[in-house]
């Protein structure tokens, strides 16, 4: 729980209410909350991976009440996300043994159908077995100011935590990156091409291109 | 032809007389293409340039700007990447307490690599906070806070962000002193050259 302590580490956006303000906050944002709150993996299913809110300081919780990620001006939750891998070596010799067997039981290499239907059953029963794998990711929402810091490094998740406060809360998040920063500053293009003295006149030529400078 | 052969046809990956089309692609462009793009992508350009300067800048032990009646000036700890193009390089990691302001590091700007991902130490009144950006995001990576005060937990998770958007616009002006000099004429009238009297003169 970076936010608590730890490493500071964050991705940092400004958010842009696409709504209007609720009429009360602590009730939308708790019903905002909800309707992405994380579901653990089913082990006898089909998916491989969970994503979803979490309290902050119990991310075993979704009861996402307002007195769990209301502190003060800040609205802080979590992002949660369960894998479920089945270690590729374990049914690859599972499914050997198997094959190994059937070969001196039959006499013969089984047929491809019934390789595939058997890897298909192994895979069932070590991903009951498997315990998931359990990484959160922490978001606070300066609810004064609108600043939000995504407390992760990797973009992937920053993206996805990003389409997630997008849809669930009715927000654009705005980053703040030296590009999103300009193009709302409004600078005219002309004063910010490349600088060919420090780049490279050849190299600036083509990065230009590829800005439409 | 088939119809298999016909859509292998029309992708280009085989010939009128049905062989296969084989492209041989340089390596060498394929990674400058790639080095352009990075370059290219959000304006990265940008965000190589603000670190670049502020590099610059800090070598003279200037305050860079003042933030609330404050003045701002900083150091570059750390390890230090620079990216761009520069013949074959496309980028270099120096490491070492103040490896930034080296020749090596000089060198490499001069011919092209500019700083892309760079630790702060930076100066603001009695305040020291740290931390590690990159010139295409802009993300806060290991930053170091001042010590929090507060004894209750609560109190301490309020100031701990307080003082983490408070770095957040420590970079922020950082970044409007920048623009102020880069979007003026300033920018190459005297930054640029100076810039490049510093790293020419790299041993």
């Amino acid at each position: 729980m970076p936010v608590l302590k730890g490493a500071v580490t964050f991705a940092r956006f400004r958010a842009e209410r696409t709504k209007d303000e609720p009429k009360d906050l602590r009730r939308s944002l708790a019903n905002a909350l909800r309707k992405s709150a994380f579901e653990a993996l089913d082990p006898t299913g089909d998916e491989d991976r969970a994503a979803g809110w979490v309290e902050l300081e119990d991310t075993e919780s979704t009861e996402l009440s307002p007195s769990h990620f209301l502190f003060g001006d800040y609205m802080m939750v979590s992002w949660r996300v369960d894998t479920l891998r089945v270690p590729a070596p374990r049914l690859k010799a599972e499914l050997d043994q198997w094959t190994r067997a059937h070969e001196a039981q039959h006499g013969e290499a089984p047929k491809r159908a019934a390789k595939k239907a058997q890897k298909e059953l192994i895979l069932k029963k070590l991903r009951r077995q498997a315990f998931p794998a359990t990484r959160t990711y922490d978001v606070t929402w300066n609810l004064e100011t609108d600043v939000v810091f995504v407390w992760a490094s990797g973009r992937k998740i920053v993206d996805e935590v990003v389409v997630a406060l997008e849809e669930g809360f009715g927000l654009r998040l705005h980053a703040q990156s030296p590009g999103a920063l300009v193009e709302r500053a409004e600078i005219p293009k002309d004063n910010i091409e490349p600088t060919p003295e420090l780049f490279g006149q050849d190299v600036v030529s083509e990065a230009r291109s590829r800005v439409g400078a | 032809m088939s119809g298999r052969e016909e859509s292998e046809f029309l992708r280009g990956d085989i010939g009128v007389d049905g062989q296969a089309v084989e492209e041989e692609k340089d390596e060498a462009e394929v990674q400058r293409g790639e080095a352009v793009e990075a370059l290219a992508r959000g304006r990265a350009y940008l965000g190589r340039e603000f670190l670049t300067w502020l590099l610059w800048m800090s070598n003279s032990g200037v305050t860079i700007t003042q933030h609330e009646g404050e003045d701002l000036s900083l150091l570059v700890v750390g390890q230090v990447i620079l990216r761009g193009l520069a013949g074959d390089a496309t980028e270099l990691a120096v490491k070492g307490h103040l490896s930034a302001y080296s020749d090596v590091v000089r060198s490499a700007i001069d011919k092209g690599l500019l700083v892309h991902q760079a630790r702060l130490r930076i100066q603001f009144g009695e305040q020291v906070y740290e931390v590690t950006l990159d010139a295409e995001h802009l993300d806060f990576k290991g930053a170091q806070i001042p010590k929090v005060l507060s004894e209750e937990d609560a109190d301490q998770i309020t100031e701990r962000l307080f003082l983490c958007e408070r770095l957040a616009g420590l970079v922020d002006a950082l970044w409007g002193a920048f623009m102020e000099v880069r979007a003026s004429g300033e920018w190459k009238k005297k930054a640029v050259p100076g810039i490049k009297r510093w790293v020419s003169e790299a041993g």
